[in-house]
This record gives C-alpha cells, structure tokens and sequence, in this order.
C-alpha cells in the first residue's frame, strides 16, 4: 500500500472518529431540552421607560433568573443575550430558529399609563398563513402556522396558570384567536408582535411586571420573588412540554 | 293659438330649463364628491362649513380608574363629504382628553400626517411617532390606540372594511418598535369585516 493511501485512511479514521465523538456530544445535550431565553432590548436600546425604570434591565434580571431556575430543572439554556448589549434583530431570529428549542420566552416589561395594569402578561403572535396564502404583499412578515399558534397559546396557558392567573384570551385579543373565552381580565392576549411574528418555534412575550406598576415593581425588588415567579414559569413550560423536572432541580 | 296651449309651451321650456339645470348642478356635484371621497379625501377643503349640522359621535377612551375601554359623545359636523366627517372624528379621537378620569389611548407627540379612504373602503390613517419621548409607548400602549382608533372609525362609518396605518408615510413593520403591522387582523375587535394591517 502506498504512503499516500495509507496517509488518507488515517485522515478518514480520525474524522470517523472525531464526527462520532462530535455526535455523542450532541445527542448527549440533546437529552436535555433545549429553552431560549431572549431578553428584549439591551445596550443602546434601553426599550420601555418610567421614571428611573428602564425595560431592559428588568428584562435581563428575569432571563437571568429564569436561566438559573431552566437549569436548575435540567433543561438546556440558550440565551439571546446574557449581558446589556444590543443584539441584531436578524441574528437573534436566526439564533432561535435554528436552534431545537421546544419552547422560547421573549421576556419584555412594559408600561401603561393609567397604572392600572399589573403582570405577567403573556402575548402569543396569532395565525397568519391564511393571510399569506391570500396576499403576496405579506410574504415578508413570517407564516405563523395554527398548529403553531396553538402550541404557543398553550405554552402562555400553562405558564399563567403556575403564575396563578386567569389564562381566559385577553378581550385586547386579535379576532384569529377568539375561538378560545374571551374576557376582559385574562392575562394572555393574541397580539401581533414584532418579536414573535419571525419565530418557527412555540413561543410567548412574557411581560413579567409593569414598570408602571408600583406594586409589581416593589414585589420584584425582592430577588426571592424574581426566583420563585421564575420558578413557576419553569413548572409551566415542563407542564407545556410535557418533560418532568430534573430530580435535584429547583422544584420546591 | 289659444291660451292653453300657450301655457302649456311655456311650462315645457321651463321644465327643460329645469332638468338642463338640475343634471348639470348633479353632475357637477357628483364629480366633486367622487374626487373628495375616493381618491384623497379634500384635505385642501375645509372640514366643515359654518352652516353645516352638528353630528353626534362616539369615540373610545379608556377609563383612568381601570383601564378599561368605554365609550363618549362628541359632536363633529356634517360636511359635504363622508371624509371629511371621518377627518374630523380622527382628529377628535387624535386630540381628544389627555387629563381626568377618561382619556383617549394616545401617546403626546403622536401626529396625524394624512388621512384618506380608498374605494376599497380602507380608512388610511398615516401617524407621526418621532416626536413621541423615547420609552414612553410600549407595546400595551400600542394595543390601546390601534384598537381605540379603529373601533371609534368603524363604529360610527359603516363604509370603513379596513383601517391601514401608516407611519411616516409607509407601510411601517411596527407602530413604535412592538405592535406588528401588516399581519394583524384585528376583525373581532369591532365587525368580521373590519381589519387592520
């Protein structure tokens, strides 16, 4: 056998044994289920504002300690951004839609100046294929299929319920997802958001606190309170997804 | 020629004045209000005359005590155009209270820049959002004055299908960096019939 032949079986050998070394990886990570976590906003874009409350830091302190409960739980975490930086609406897109996430949480506080509204409030983006199979002129806006649709209401569902609040379809809702109770007073809505509409994957806005809220700005100061509602939204995406937690994990 | 017949002629010449007058005076109306109503809207004409009717409308606020959206009376006036009753309902709804204990869902430094309605029946309504202070519209915010501008449109013109909002002059992929335009079918706000993009 000649030194190049043999020269090439060796390099073979090695990818053969790298890519499978390479695959146990992946399949060994892929045991956990993978979660992202995008924090709204970040560096120049501060997002929401009231007073000295600015949205994107409050945004950062929930996926932060939504991270630590996920991993507490077994899952795996993928977050969008981990520190106050701006990240590039297209590669954020793309982080998450190529990612095998089951389930992805867009975390945005919010404001409302009647300082009536409180969270958590959740946003799921609703059903829009028809409307793309009807009007070329809406191709570039994404296709949010309805079984899709109906994952991600699911999601917001189970979320609200560990959160303990009414999971009726906000009477804000667009009229595509009022095949679901309508109310004046739930706290899941089906609203056309720019951070949903591009996703492929179960998702929810999850809007944990109003920054125009003093009592939800006064629980969250506490960081006990930040862990445990992030606990719960855990417990809610398990529920979703149907994965028990981990033995050992955050599960109080 | 006897006196009837007489009588008879000239009520016939003055009957064929009349029609003469009458198409011209419908035809000369009838082009104007095509041109008003379909293809811009008159926004060079005033809004009203100092003759006109008052109109009785009613426009969505939202209740400072709740946050719930209610209904009120204002009074707008009936002009020669449907548009321009339409213009002045927006610019009630656009200015209306930013103070006690109901006020309109929308933001200071929100501007309208044009308002027109198509023969498709779309209410165009294009907004200026750069004078809004940053931070101050968030996404809850922008719930509240699509649905308050389309419902306070709609419920009072059954001629408006759709309500397309623009912003700056163009189709605009969000409102102030969260509500989504383009996808939104926001029907079961008012009517089936009644969407927005």
């Amino acid at each position: 056998m000649k030194k190049s032949q043999l020269t090439l079986i060796a390099y073979l050998a090695a990818a053969l044994i790298l890519g499978a070394g390479w695959n146990d990886k992946v399949l060994a990570e892929g045991d956990k289920p993978q979660i992202v976590i995008d924090p709204g906003h970040g560096g120049s874009d501060a997002g929401s504002r009231d007073g000295s409350e600015v949205e994107k830091d409050w945004n950062l302190k929930f996926a932060l300690a939504l991270d630590k409960a996920f991993e507490a739980d077994g899952y795996q975490v993928l977050m969008t951004r981990t520190s106050d930086v701006a990240v590039d609406s297209e590669a954020r897109v793309n982080m998450i839609n190529s990612s095998n996430a089951r389930a992805v949480l867009v975390i945005h506080a919010d404001r409302e100046w009647t300082r009536t509204q409180n969270g958590p409030f959740l946003v799921v983006e609703p059903p829009n294929q028809n409307a793309l199979a009807a009007s070329d002129s809406i191709q570039p806006y994404g296709a949010i299929s309805s079984p899709q649709f109906h994952a991600s209401l699911k999601l917001a569902v189970d979320i609200g319920q560990k959160l303990g609040v009414n999971t009726s379809l906000s009477d804000l809702s667009d009229s595509r997802g009022t095949v679901e109770v309508v109310s004046p007073y739930g706290k899941v809505a089906c609203l056309p958001h720019q951070d949903l509409r591009y996703l492929s994957k179960p998702a929810v806005v999850l809007t944990p606190l109003f920054l125009t809220s003093d009592s939800d700005l006064k629980k969250f100061s506490d960081s006990a309170a930040m862990d445990q509602f992030a606990h719960k939204v855990a417990q809610g995406v398990s529920n979703s997804i149907q994965i028990a937690p981990a033995a050992g994990g955050a599960a109080q | 020629m006897n006196r009837n017949s007489l009588i008879v002629k000239i009520t016939l010449v003055v009957l064929f004045f009349l029609v003469v007058l009458g198409g011209f005076w419908f035809l000369k109306y009838h082009r104007e209000n095509k041109k008003n109503e379909l293809v811009h809207g008159g926004s060079n004409s005033p809004l009203y005359e100092p003759g006109d009717k008052p109109m009785k409308v009613y426009l969505r606020a939202v209740e400072m005590d709740n946050g719930k959206f209610f209904s009120f009376q204002t009074t707008i006036y009936q002009s020669k155009t449907r548009v321009n009753q339409m213009r002045q309902l927006l610019l009630a709804f656009l200015n209306g209270a930013r103070t006690g204990k109901g006020q309109v869902p929308v933001p200071e430094g929100l501007k309208l820049n044009d308002f027109y309605f198509t023969p498709q029946g779309i209410a165009v309504v294009d907004v200026s959002t750069s004078d809004i202070q940053p931070g101050q519209f968030g996404f809850y915010e922008e719930v509240l004055f699509i649905r308050g501008l389309i419902e306070s449109l709609s419920q009072n013109f059954f001629e408006i299908k759709q309500v397309k909002v623009l912003v700056n002059g163009t189709e605009a992929l969000t409102l102030a960096g969260h509500y989504a335009l383009g996808t939104a079918d926001l029907g079961g706000l008012v009517t089936q019939s009644v969407n927005t993009f």
